[in-house]
């Protein structure tokens, strides 16, 4: 009489074959979709060339623009940095606007104090640059400060800190 | 009767081996998830890295600086570049 094998544990192996290929699909799946569903953050980019931007209609060539000050006095209207073509106008995907600019002056001899500043756009996305002092936030906005010299018509030496802020999280931070 | 009671042992034995095998492939699956995880948050394009195309603009403050010395003929040089170099690494 010939031996008949039980054959009722290779259907049970098979189950657990296709158990452990649909674990191992799903763990593939999960790591491309966690890596390319995260975005890139540009933020600090976008501060810098804004940085960049607002230096180059403030200064130009060592020496101050002349519509901004003239002889040892700063003569500009608060909205001179409208003349600096600059578009803080998001995309029709936030309300408020998305980014702020501040440019402080300060001379050599005092720089607790501004002589004089400008501010354009949302003021407020300042609170996270103080949230940031102490630790890196990503979702909330990015701060960037850069600091150069200039001289006006005068030869006055002054210290200009431009501080530039983006926020745009949901387009650059995983939320 | 004894013939049975060993087949019963014999599927055990290899069910419990599946068993240990899954969960090692699980675990190994949690590690390499927990990885990407890791890899990224490392997504974040620094200024520094993109030296080909934003180098001109990011040298442009410095240059500000360097013509307003010129023109300055150097006064207060070391001064003020003590004042940057504080600033602009804080």
């Amino acid at each position: 009489m010939g031996i008949k094998k039980d054959k009722r544990g290779d259907k049970v192996v098979s189950i657990y074959w296709f158990a452990i290929l649909i674990i191992v699909a799903g763990g593939i799946f999960a790591m491309v979709y966690i890596f390319y569903g995260s975005p890139y953050d540009i933020r600090e980019i976008e501060a810098n060339l804004l940085i960049n931007q607002i230096a180059d209609c403030i200064s130009y060539a060592g020496k101050m623009n002349g519509n901004l000050i003239s002889n040892g006095e700063f003569r500009a209207e608060q909205n001179f940095l409208e003349g600096c073509h600059l578009n803080f106008n998001s995309s029709d995907e936030w309300e408020e606007e998305q980014y702020y600019t501040e440019v402080n002056f300060y001379t050599i001899n005092n720089l607790d104090s501004a002589v004089f500043n400008l501010k354009k756009g949302n003021n407020k996305w300042l609170l996270s640059c103080e949230l940031q002092e102490n630790k890196e936030e990503e979702r909330v906005a990015q701060c960037v400060e850069k600091s150069f010299y200039s001289l006006d018509n005068l030869n006055n030496q002054y210290i200009i800190k431009i501080l530039s802020v983006v926020r745009k999280s949901e387009k650059n931070v995983k939320i | 009767m004894l013939r049975s009671k060993s087949d019963k042992k014999g599927q055990i034995g290899e069910t419990v081996s599946w068993i240990i095998a899954t969960i090692i492939i699980i675990g190994i699956l949690i590690v390499f998830i927990y990885i990407s995880i890791l890899i990224s948050k490392t997504k974040i394009i620094q200024t520094l890295s993109i030296q080909f195309d934003v180098a001109e603009k990011t040298e442009s403050l410095n240059q500000k600086t360097s013509f307003s010395h010129q023109l300055a003929g150097n006064l207060n040089k070391e001064i003020i570049d003590n004042i940057l170099e504080e600033a602009n690494n804080e």
